[in-house]
C-alpha cells in the first residue's frame, strides 16, 4: 500500500526539516519519487570523520514501515561497515527474516518504529567509530563474505593512522577541497 | 534471450519506417488502381457525357474503390504492404496514446515492455502452431490479427498499470489531476475495447467452434480482468491519498505547533517512568494540538476499510485468485487440445502451469495465515479502552497517524489493528519492544529446525504469563514482564574497550544472540537506548548521541549516565586538540592550544548557529518550495562544514606553525581562501 508509506514518509520529511538531528540533512531527490530520498550526514566530531559532509542515498520500499530502506553512500567511503560501492551494512536496516551473517539478534534490527532519523543517527554512531563488532570478528577469519569491508576492519584495528588518513582525504574530497 | 538478440538489431527508427510503409502502400495502389482500372474497361461501357450526376458519381467511384480493394487482397503483391501498413497505423497509434497519456516513458517501464512483448511473441507464435498448429492460410492470418490487438491492449494495459504504480508514489494528487483523468480514460478505453472483442469471441463461438471461443475469451477475460484490478487498485489509491486532500495538513494540522511537538515525540513515545513529571507538562503544552487531532481522526474513521483492511484486499484477492485460476484452466485447455503430448510445445505449457499452480498455492496459504492471524489477534490482543488511548494520547508508531482505535499487545504496546496485522504476518514480535509473540507456533516459517521446542516452551510461559497479566490488572512495568524472554542459551558477548587505545573511543559491549527468543535483553534493543540517550541530551544538549549512548551501553540507565556527566567523568569529545586527551596519548604534533583560540573557535560557532538566516525552518505545503528549501539547506549545510574545516585546519597550522617557526602557515592560508571563495 503505497499510500500509508507516503503518508509515513512525508510525516517523516516533515519532522526532519522542521526539527532537525544536528548535522544531517534529508528530504526526496525529487518529490515526482517520494520513494528515494537523499541524506546529508555530516562526519561525528573528535572522530577522524569529523568535518565531512557525506552524501548517500536512500531507497523506500513501497511497504516502507514494513520493510527497511537501503542505504548507499554516493560518495567513496572506506569503513568496516560500508561496502566498496557505498552499500551501508547495519543490523538496522535489516529485515527481521534475513540474517545474512547470521550474528544479529533480532532486537536490533528493522522494527516499523525505526525511522529515517534512527538510521541516520545509526550511521552517524557507525562512523564515530562504534561499529557492530561482528565483522570486527569476522575479520580475522580470511571469510570475504563477512564483513562488508574487510581491508577497512583490518586497518582499522592494525594500523589506525593509516585508516585515519584516508579518513581525512575522503573528508577533504566531499567538502570538495584538494586533497 | 531475444531481447538481447534482438536488443542488437538495428531496428529502423518510427519515421522512416512509416515513410517506407506509406511509400511500398502507394506503390501497391497504383499498381491495383492500373489494373483494376484496365480490369473495369473491360468489363464495362464507359458512361456518357451527358449522364454525370452525383450518386452515379459515388456509385461508379464506390465500385472502383472495392474493385480495387479486392484486387489488392487478391493479388499477393498488394497485400503485404496493406498488412504492413495495418501494423505501422497500429504503432503510429500507440505512439500517439503513449505520447498524450504516458509521455516519456521511464526507463525501467520501457523495458518491462520489451520484456513481455518478446515473451507474448514467443507464446503466440507456440499457440499457434504448436497448439492449434494451423495449417491454412487464412486462419494463420486471422489468429495473427487477432493476437495482435491483443496483444496491443494487453501492452497498453501492462503500461498503464507501471505508471499508476509509479503515479502512486508521488504526493500531489491534486496538483497534476490530468494526468490521473488521462490514466484513467486510458484504462477506461482498454476496458471496452476488450468487452467488444469479448463480442467478437462470442459471435465466433456461436457460429464456429466452442472451443475457439474458449481460447479466445479466456485472454479476453484476463485483460479484463487485470483491466479492472488496475483501475480499482488505482482509485481506491487516489481516494485514500485524496481523502486527506493533502497529506501534510491532514497529519499536522497545525505546522506551528508540530514544530515544537516533533521534540517531544521522542519523549511521548515509549516514555518511561521517570519522566513523568517532565513529560506531563509536555502534554499540557501540546493540548490544543492534541484535541485537534482527534476531532480530525474523528472525522476520517470511516477511511479504515481502505486500508487495513476488508475491502481492498478482498478485492486485490479475489481479483488476482480470479486470474491465476482462469489461466490456470486456459493452460490445462491448451494441454489437452494438443494432440500429441510429448512435444515442445506441450513442454512448455506444463512449465507454464507449473509456475501457475505454484503462485495459486503461495497465495492461498498466505490467505491462510492471514486469515489465523486475525483470528488470533482478536483473541489474543483485546482492543483498547477509550481511557487507555486517552491516557496514553499518541500516534501509532507504525504508520504514525493518529490512534483512535487500537490493539493492546502483551507488553501493553498500542498499534492500530490492520498496522499491526500487516508487521505480524512477517515477524510475530513487538515492533517497539521486539518481545516474541507466541503467534510463532501457528507459523510454519518460523519454526525453525531445532529451536521448534523452545518456541513452543516460550509460547506456553508467555501465554501463562499474558493470562495471570490479565488477572492482576495491569500494574506491572512492561520492563518486568519482559523478563522471562531473557533467556539465553548461547549468546556471544562481544566487548570493546575503546577507551584502551585512545581517550574519545567509547567503549561498549554488544550480546549477540543465536537463538532468535533469546537476543532480547533489556538495553540491548538500540531503539530503548536511544530514547535514553535522548532524554539524557536534553539535559546536556552538547553531548553528541553516540557519545551517550556508548555510555549508556555501559551504564545501563539514564541515571548513572547524568551522574557521570555530572562528575566529569564523561566528557564532551572535543575537538582534536583537547587537552584532555593530549595527556592519555602524546599527540604527533603537541600543539600547545591556548584556551583563547579555542573558546574563540567555539564562540564563533555558536553565532554560527544563532545568525544563520535559514534558521527559521519551515515546511511548505508546495512542493517546490519545500525543494528549494532542501536545496539551501543543503548548501548551507555544506558550506559552513567546509568553512569550519578550513577554520580548523588553519588553526592546527598556525598552532604547529608557531611551534616549528616554520612557513607552512603562509603557504596554506591562501590556498584555503582561495578554495573558499570558490
Amino acid at each position: 500500500m503505497a499510500g500509508s508509506a507516503l503518508r509515513r514518509l512525508m510525516a517523516e520529511y516533515k519532522q526532519l526539516t522542521l526539527n532537525p538531528p544536528e548535522g544531517i540533512i534529508a528530504g526526496p531527490i525529487n518529490e515526482e519519487n517520494f520513494f528515494e530520498w537523499e541524506a546529508l550526514i555530516t562526519g561525528p566530531e573528535g572522530t577522524c570523520f569529523e568535518g565531512g559532509v557525506f552524501p548517500a542515498k536512500l531507497i523506500f520500499p513501497p511497504d516502507y514501515p514494513l520493510s527497511p530502506p537501503k542505504m548507499q553512500f554516493t560518495c567513496e567511503m572506506f569503513h568496516p561497515n560500508i561496502y566498496s560501492d557505498g552499500r551501508v551494512c547495519i543490523s538496522i536496516l535489516h529485515a527481521p527474516g534475513d540474517d545474512p551473517m547470521g550474528y544479529e539478534s533480532s532486537a536490533e534490527r528493522w522494527s516499523p518504529v525505526q525511522s529515517v532519523e534512527k538510521i541516520l543517527l545509526s550511521v552517524v554512531s557507525m562512523l564515530a567509530g562504534c561499529f557492530e563488532p561482528i565483522y570486527y570478528l569476522n575479520a580475522t577469519e580470511p571469510n570475504d563474505e563477512s564483513g562488508a569491508n574487510v581491508d577497512a576492519a583490518k586497518m582499522w584495528r592494525e594500523n589506525r593512522e593509516e585508516f585515519n588518513k584516508i579518513a581525512e582525504r575522503l573528508v577533504r574530497r566531499t567538502l570538495g577541497l584538494p586533497p | 534471450m531475444p531481447v538481447v538478440l534482438l536488443d542488437r538489431l538495428p531496428l529502423p527508427s518510427l519515421p522512416a519506417y512509416t515513410a517506407v510503409s506509406v511509400s511500398l502502400l502507394a506503390c501497391s495502389l497504383y499498381y491495383a488502381v492500373q489494373n483494376a482500372h484496365q480490369l473495369d474497361l473491360e468489363h464495362q461501357p464507359p458512361l456518357a457525357e451527358g449522364q454525370l450526376d452525383l450518386a452515379t458519381l459515388c456509385w461508379v467511384f464506390g465500385r472502383r474503390c472495392s474493385a480495387i480493394l479486392t484486387f489488392m487482397i487478391h493479388e499477393p503483391f498488394c497485400i503485404w504492404p496493406l498488412v504492413n501498413m495495418a501494423y505501422c497505423v497500429l504503432v503510429l497509434l500507440g505512439k500517439c496514446i503513449q505520447s498524450a497519456v504516458f509521455g516519456e516513458l521511464r526507463v525501467s517501464e520501457s523495458n518491462a515492455i520489451k520484456d513481455t512483448f518478446w515473451n507474448f511473441v514467443f507464446y503466440k507464435f507456440i499457440f499457434i502452431f504448436g497448439v492449434l498448429s494451423v495449417q491454412k492460410l487464412e486462419e494463420v492470418v486471422l489468429w495473427c490479427s487477432w493476437f495482435t490487438l491483443l496483444g496491443f491492449l494487453h501492452h497498453l494495459a501492462q503500461l498503464a498499470r507501471e505508471r499508476a504504480e509509479y503515479l502512486s508514489l508521488s504526493v500531489s494528487p491534486g496538483r497534476e489531476r490530468w494526468r490521473h483523468v488521462r490514466l484513467l480514460a486510458l484504462l477506461a478505453a482498454i476496458l471496452l475495447a476488450s468487452g467488444a472483442m469479448l463480442l467478437v469471441c462470442v459471435a465466433v463461438g456461436l457460429l464456429i467452434s466452442l472451443n475457439t471461443f474458449a481460447f479466445m475469451a479466456a485472454e479476453c477475460i484476463l485483460l479484463t480482468l487485470r483491466t479492472l484490478q488496475t483501475m480499482l487498485r488505482y482509485l481506491l489509491h487516489l481516494y485514500d491519498v485524496a481523502h486527506s486532500s493533502n497529506p501534510v495538513h491532514h497529519f499536522f494540522p497545525n505546522v506551528k505547533l508540530q514544530a515544537a511537538k516533533g521534540q517531544a515525540r521522542h519523549k511521548l513515545n515509549e516514555k518511561s517512568g521517570e519522566e513523568k513529571n517532565t513529560d506531563s507538562s509536555l502534554r499540557d503544552n501540546f493540548a490544543p494540538d492534541v484535541t485537534e487531532n482527534t476531532a480530525s481522526s474523528q472525522k476520517f474513521s470511516p477511511r479504515w476499510w481502505v486500508r487495513g483492511g476488508g475491502a481492498s484486499y478482498y478485492l486485490e484477492l479475489l481479483f488476482e485468485l480470479a486470474a491465476l485460476l482462469l489461466d490456470l484452466l486456459h493452460h490445462v485447455h491448451m494441454l489437452l487440445w494438443c494432440n500429441i503430448l510429448l512435444s515442445m510445445a506441450s513442454l512448455v505449457i506444463c512449465m507454464q502451469l507449473r509456475l501457475l499452480l505454484h503462485q495459486l498455492k503461495a497465495r492461498l496459504a498466505r490467505h491462510r495465515h492471514r486469515l489465523r492471524l486475525q483470528a488470533y489477534m482478536k483473541k489474543h490482543f483485546p482492543s483498547a479502552t477509550k481511557e487507555e488511548l486517552k491516557t496514553l494520547d499518541d500516534d501509532c508508531a507504525i504508520c504514525w497517524e493518529r490512534l483512535y482505535t487500537a490493539r493492546k499487545l502483551p507488553c501493553s504496546h498500542l498499534f492500530h489493528s490492520w498496522c499491526l496485522q500487516s508487521w505480524l504476518e512477517q515477524d510475530p514480535s513487538c515492533p517497539t519492544c521486539r518481545i516474541t509473540l507466541s503467534i510463532g507456533d501457528s507459523n510454519p516459517s518460523s519454526g525453525a529446525a531445532g529451536s521448534t521446542g523452545v518456541v513452543g516452551l516460550l509460547g506456553n510461559v508467555l501465554g501463562g504469563l499474558v493470562g495471570s497479566i490479565r488477572d492482576h490488572d495491569t500494574l506491572l512495568e512492561p520492563d518486568q514482564r519482559d523478563q522471562p524472554q531473557q533467556i539465553n542459551n548461547n549468546a556471544q558477548v562481544f566487548h570493546f574497550d575503546g577507551s584502551r587505545y585512545v581517550s574519545w573511543l567509547p567503549s561498549f559491549s554488544v550480546e549477540a544472540a543465536h537463538s532468535q527468543l533469546g537476543g532480547h535483553t533489556e538495553l540491548n534493543s538500540s531503539s530503548q537506548l536511544h530514547n535514553m540517550a535522548l532524554q539524557v541530551q536534553q539535559m546536556f544538549p552538547h553531548y553528541p548521541l553516540w557519545v551517550l549512548v556508548a555510555d549508556l551501553r555501559l551504564s545501563h540507565s539514564a541515571e548513572l549516565t547524568v551522574e557521570n556527566i555530572l562528575e566529569g567523568r564523561l566528557l564532551p569529545p572535543a575537538p582534536m586538540f583537547n587537552p584532555d586527551m593530549e595527556e592519555t596519548q602524546p599527540a604527533p604534533e603537541p600543539a600547545q592550544e591556548p584556551p583563547s583560540q579555542y573558546s574563540g573557535w567555539l564562540e564563533e560557532n555558536s553565532t554560527d548557529a544563532t545568525t544563520d538566516p535559514l534558521s527559521p525552518v519551515t515546511f511548505s505545503d508546495e512542493a517546490s518550495e519545500r525543494q528549494r528549501s532542501l536545496a539551501k539547506r543543503r548548501e548551507a549545510l555544506v558550506h559552513q562544514a567546509r568553512r569550519r574545516y578550513l577554520q580548523k585546519s588553519s588553526n592546527s597550522n598556525e598552532a604547529s606553525a608557531s611551534c616549528s617557526h616554520g612557513g607552512i602557515s603562509s603557504q596554506s592560508t591562501p590556498d584555503a581562501s582561495s578554495s573558499l571563495s570558490n
